[in-house]
């Protein structure tokens, strides 16, 4: 019978493995879907403890977390088709962002 | 089931200027984009009426049963972002028409920035304060890249969606561990949970997710080592959306933060060293790179990192020792009247000049328009920190606050970075009085912009004269 | 007399300076200079003559009924910090409300003069209404905020004066720096104040002086609290290390050089630290520090001034050197004598740079006339023979000069005196002795600066001369009144050693009330045992002989043989250019201190800009790489960037939290 702390380990590692996909990954939209993978991790944890703590308001959250990241995804899609629209590519590296002193809002 | 906790009134601030938002979109759809020149009213009639609302309260009990509260934190949150809303909204329209943006989006998403930003002021659980600095990110991400035809602007787009949405990643993990383990999702109970936890394996599950929350929102309060995104972010985007991002997000980020500090006193000893160093490190790093940009609009959104570094000082006092609140709510008011001016003044005199933010486009402009740069000067001083300005009575109160609380360090470095400050602050004002326009010709200002510099201006005078005025205000409000 | 009934004319004496700076600031463009500077003139003389009225009906109050504390409302209430809108009335500030009101209306008057031509008079006069407002606000603030408010306020009128010309970007700079370095000042400044907030819980005067009364002398918080507060009194009063902005600040209109830079502002600093006498007589190192800083500034700068060419640097190293004699007798505690010298200073020195001015008016008006743009008109290489031409100028100048050359009886000899005497009687021999090479060295340099201005013969030429004429009486009469006052003042402090008529040292009797504090009766106890009328008798001469000898060198070397002086340089050639350039302290400065400071932003610059911690993001990719894992090459790109930067940063964060 897995107890609570299993749960929190399985979110824990599937946390990092968001991060680091985050980090090691640079396809905007594979991106999106490692912070995706972050927040089901803490949605994870959110209903496990509301599970074993007997009450519902982990799970309440945890429904309010997934309209956000639903939006957040709505949001991020339209963004990358917008640079893809520009530059041919969701790669980061090849969208070669400059930022910083090198290009100004006009 | 008993519906007498719920208290819709308590949220009626922000239903408003979200409903604002949403008769915006619906006006702009029924008359199909051709009566957007009006829409700029419909916007600031919510505004007005939300803050008529904020000043005049049917009630001041909280609502939602405990989750949206009225305390004078969340009163001097909505009517900070109310007040940047007033400040930005007509001028943010008049820049979006000379620019081509699309007005009606721009005033919607404001509208729903907004109301994420006054929720999150009034926060009183994890999930509203989640949502709300949800709605907010998620408003401003879309803001950012409303210069979609601007490579610039898609950057700023892209940058602050992937690192925000990042550091929500990391704040809602932060949340799931901190509230499952503190058993509660009432941010002012946390503290009790925790305390019963305290000595069990439990603790170690909670710890973390106060730090992986903290560090959530230090991204929001754009603080070192978070700041990254905040140069590419805050010179990208359009600058009206920059002045918003840096006054009423910041604003209202510092509100829930300051909330959430409060609430975690009794574990103080965990994060008090954490912060201690972000502070110290986001006031050195913030005003010295702000010292040597040659362009305004960078040199304003270092300096906002700067600030951030004081008020996490005075979050600090408050959350550790106990120190009153009053010092960072203070602190935020003249913060905001004075950037929010600021960059708009910064957007009129780019136009106007080298239309990149050239730190020389002020050269001169006392010749120009010597009200104008008198009353630049005076917002630029008053994010100095002069005296009598309302910005020398913020950092007097968040040091004497440190102080007492004990952080004498952290205050020595605050006080001497703000010596720092004044040089970089100094420079246009410089340029605008002692040099010699580069460009003849008289600088005028619309009604609109003459209007939110003037407003700023007296603000920051008349708080310093008066801070009680505004304390007063929000302590009779609250309580 | 009660709180009552003076909190309105207590409240005018700043307010009226403020009235007419708004006045003339609003509708000064509609009027004409005249009628702006009356009424600049009229504000500021209505404060004078108001703080006359109280000085009058203070003298028959009983001694320990002369301090009242008006409150004015509560400004800021905010948490443990409770601070009120308030002002102080004791002798202590309403002497200085007397001299700043009384000197500033004679310079507001001289000012419609000089400034008469200026196109942006209003602007001008709106100014030094502004700065009479703070600097008044600045001695009758009745706590440390309010005193800090006119502190910072006279810093910015100051910068915005000296900036007045900012067509000229080398005097504009001279603006930014007086303003930077006065920043440094005010960090003691507040570093001071919030260790007094911090221990004591007040930044009220009295309740700060209530919670020190138990204190034993020497006790670390006295003594932190007095040398930062006298950081602070370094950037305003122009002591070593931070007197370079002074000099530098003379490129503001000349009677702004009077106003604040020579007899006001300057003095802010030794108002401070007689206000907070309390506390330094608790701090024997911080006194002994005060006592030292003050020595050595008067040598060092009294140095620099024997060789400077422009007229008006002479007399801004002079006041550099001179404030250094007040900060010295503060130094010995012997505060009454030091505030002496600053009352008499501020009537000569004002009236020195008033004359320069009038010289330099004069000058610029000659060079007009023949179209000469080119010729510096503050060169005294330029000037000579000016006595016959500007005779009110010169003789009230000879007044002022022998004044602070230190010969009696004029007041400069009993001042200075009275300062040389108390520190050789408390001890300090080695200050005593820098203090009278200071002596000798302000002698040799006035005079230098009045033989080469004013005797001789004119060195551009008879036809030129023949285009000077004095001054209109808007001008002169401030200097002649002024000439009355450096002549006689001295008579309101006359030594006992002088006493022969048993008139009774005026001016000690009048601060009494102030530094009744037991030290300050202790100091007295040292200065009674130690001294003697013969010993005292014995020390005047010998000032009075330095003094003598000062004059007949420069006498020598600037009148009779003028080739001497040029030949005593060229002897020395490196010294003579050390000297020219001021020891080379701004460079230093600029080499220890900007640079760096420069440097150090840069690299924040850099850090943030373009690598974001490229090292530590480089450094992680290289240790992946070591440890075989696949990871691709982390630094592409900016974002990526950011992203790995907020991973490390919480990953800080936790080993922070989870390694204590």
């Amino acid at each position: 019978m897995p107890t609570l702390n299993h749960y929190l380990l399985l979110a824990i590692l599937l946390f990092g493995l968001g991060v680091t996909g985050v980090l090691i990954r640079r396809n905007a939209l594979v991106i999106l879907m490692c912070v995706e993978l972050m927040l089901n991790a803490a949605n994870l944890a959110l209903v496990a403890f509301g599970r074993s703590g007997g009450s519902l308001e982990g799970q309440a959250f945890a429904f309010f977390s997934m309209t956000v990241a639903a939006a957040e995804v709505a949001v991020g899609l339209a963004i990358v088709v917008l640079i893809f629209r520009h530059s041919g590519s969701t790669d980061l590296e090849s969208i070669r962002l400059v930022g910083g002193g090198a290009r100004e809002e006009q | 089931m008993d519906f007498s906790g719920l208290n819709v009134a308590a949220l009626l601030p922000e239903l408003l200027v979200s409903g604002g938002g949403l008769l915006v979109m619906a006006l702009h759809a029924a008359f199909r984009g051709r009566q957007d020149r009006q829409l700029v009213w419909v916007s600031l009639a919510s505004v007005v009426a939300a803050l008529a609302f904020c000043l005049n309260p049917l009630t001041v009990e909280p609502g939602y049963f405990g989750s949206a509260l009225s305390d004078p934190m969340a009163f001097a949150g909505r009517i900070t972002v109310l007040a940047a809303l007033v400040l930005l909204l007509p001028g943010g329209v008049a820049y979006a028409r000379s620019r081509n943006l699309p007005q009606a989006e721009y005033l919607s998403l404001s509208l729903f920035a907004a109301t994420g930003m006054m929720a999150l002021a009034s926060a009183g659980d994890l999930i509203v304060l989640f949502l709300a600095v949800e709605v907010l990110s998620i408003s401003l991400y879309c803001l950012a890249g409303l210069m979609g035809e601007r490579e610039s602007s898609r950057q700023a787009a892209l940058t602050y969606f992937l690192a925000g949405s990042f550091a929500s990643g990391f704040l809602l993990f932060g949340m799931a561990l901190l509230s499952g383990s503190a058993g509660t999702l009432d941010i002012a109970a946390l503290g009790t949970g925790l305390a019963r936890v305290s000595g069990t394996g439990t603790q170690w599950v909670a710890l973390g997710g106060v730090v992986l929350m903290i560090a959530g929102l230090l991204f929001k309060v754009g603080a070192v080592p978070f700041h990254s995104w905040v140069a590419e972010v805050y010179s990208g985007s359009p600058t009206v959306v920059t002045a918003f991002m840096s006054t009423a997000a910041k604003a209202a980020a510092f509100a829930g933060f300051g909330r959430v500090l409060l609430a975690l006193g009794s574990v103080s000893e965990a994060w008090v060293p954490l912060v201690g160093i972000c502070a110290g490190a986001t006031m050195i790093l913030g005003n010295f790179t702000a010292l040597v940009q040659g362009n305004f609009k960078r040199m304003l959104a270092f300096s906002s990192v700067a600030h951030a570094g004081y008020l996490l000082l005075g979050l600090m006092a408050v959350g550790a020792a106990g120190e009153s609140l009053e010092a960072v709510i203070f602190y935020l008011l003249p913060y905001v009247l004075a950037n929010a001016a600021l960059f708009l003044v910064a957007a009129k005199v780019s136009q106007a000049g080298s239309g990149n933010y050239k730190l020389d486009d002020y050269k001169g402009l006392a010749r120009r328009n010597p009200w104008l740069a008198g009353l630049l000067a005076l917002l630029l001083l008053g994010l100095a920190g002069m005296p009598p300005l309302a910005g020398f009575m913020g950092k007097f109160m968040v040091f004497s606050a440190a102080v007492r609380a004990g952080h004498t360090g952290l205050a020595v470095l605050g006080i001497l970075t703000s010596v720092v400050a004044v040089f970089t602050y100094l420079r246009p004002v410089v340029y605008a009085w002692f040099h010699e326009p580069e460009e003849s010709g008289a600088l005028n200002l619309d009604g609109g912009l003459a209007f939110v510099v003037w407003v700023a201006g007296a603000g920051l005078l008349l708080l310093g004269l008066w801070p009680r005025l505004w304390l007063d205000l929000c302590a009779g409000i609250g309580v | 007399m009660s709180v009552e009934s003076l909190a309105l004319p207590l409240a005018l004496i700043p307010l009226l300076p403020l009235l007419g700076a708004v006045l003339n600031g609003l509708f000064g463009r509609y009027t004409n200079a005249r009628l702006s500077g009356a009424l600049a003139t009229a504000a500021i003389g209505g404060s004078f003559l108001v703080a006359l009225n109280i000085f009058l009906q203070f003298n028959q109050l009983p001694e320990e009924g002369r301090r009242f504390l008006v409150n004015y409302g509560p400004w800021m209430h905010v948490g443990s910090l409770s601070l009120d809108w308030s002002l102080l009335l004791d002798p202590l500030s309403l002497l200085y409300a007397l001299f700043i009101s009384g000197v500033a209306t004679l310079i507001h008057l001289y000012s419609i003069g000089y400034m008469g031509k200026e196109p942006s008079f209003a602007r001008y006069f709106a100014y030094l209404n502004l700065f009479s407002f703070a600097m008044l606000t600045l001695v009758l603030g009745g706590n440390y905020l309010v005193m800090f408010l006119g502190w910072e306020g006279v810093g910015l009128c100051s910068y915005l004066l000296i900036g007045f010309w900012f067509s000229d970007p080398e005097k504009a700079s001279a603006g930014k720096k007086a303003f930077v370095v006065n920043r440094i000042g005010d960090f003691g400044f507040l570093l001071g104040a919030f260790l007094l907030f911090a221990n004591l819980g007040s930044l009220d005067y009295g309740q700060v002086q209530e919670g020190m009364a138990g204190l034993p002398v020497g006790h670390w918080l006295p003594t932190a609290a007095a040398l930062l507060l006298f950081v602070g009194a370094t950037g305003k009063s122009a002591q070593i290390p931070l007197y370079v902005w002074l000099p530098d600040a003379m490129a503001g209109p000349t009677p702004v050089s009077a106003l604040i830079h020579a007899a006001t502002m300057v003095t802010a600093g030794l108002y401070m630290i007689a206000r907070n006498h309390f506390l330094y007589s608790l701090a024997p190192a911080a006194l002994l520090t005060v006592a030292i800083v003050g020595a050595s500034t008067a040598l060092f700068a009294a140095t620099i001034g024997l060789v400077q060419r422009d007229i008006k640097k002479v007399l801004a190293y002079s006041t550099v050197s001179q404030l250094g004699y007040m900060f010295l007798a503060m130094g010995v505690g012997a505060y009454t004598a030091g505030l002496f010298h600053v009352v008499t200073h501020a009537f000569f020195k004002a009236l020195l740079f008033l004359g320069a001015g009038s010289v330099i008016h004069a000058m610029h008006h000659v060079y007009h006339k023949v179209h000469d743009h080119k010729r510096d008109p503050q060169d005294m290489r330029n000037m000579g023979g000016l006595a016959k031409r500007l005779p009110i100028t010169y003789w009230t100048f000879l007044v002022a000069t022998i004044a602070i050359a230190g010969f009696p009886p004029f007041a400069g000899f009993f001042s200075k005196d009275e300062i040389l005497w108390q520190v050789f009687a408390t001890g300090h021999w080695p200050l005593w002795l820098m203090g009278l090479c200071a002596a000798g060295l302000t002698s040799f340099y006035m005079f230098r600066l009045l033989f080469l201005t004013f005797h001789g013969t004119y060195r551009g030429g008879e036809a030129e001369a023949a285009h000077f004429h004095e001054n209109p009486l808007v001008m002169t009469l401030p200097l002649m009144i002024l000439a009355v006052l450096s002549a006689i003042a001295g008579f309101w402090g006359l030594p006992h050693f002088l006493d022969f008529a048993h008139l009774g040292n005026r001016f000690d009797e009048f601060l009494a009330p102030v530094f009744h504090s037991g030290s300050d009766l202790a100091l007295r106890h040292a200065v009674e045992a130690h001294g003697n009328v013969a010993l005292e008798w014995a020390l005047a001469l010998g000032s009075i002989g330095v003094a003598t000898l000062g004059l007949l060198l420069a006498r020598r070397w600037y009148l009779l043989k003028p080739e001497l002086a040029d030949a005593a340089a060229r002897r020395h050639p490196k010294l003579h250019q050390r000297l020219l350039d001021k020891w080379r302290v701004d460079e230093l400065y600029e080499a220890v201190v900007v640079k760096p400071v420069a440097a150090f932003s840069e690299a924040c610059s850099r850090q943030v800009d373009a690598g974001l911690i490229d090292g530590a993001v480089n450094g992680t990719a290289r240790l992946a790489q070591l440890a075989g894992q696949g990871v691709r090459r982390l630094q592409s790109g900016r974002l990526p960037h950011y992203l790995t930067a907020m991973a490390l940063g919480v990953a800080l964060l936790l080993a922070l939290v989870f390694t204590r």
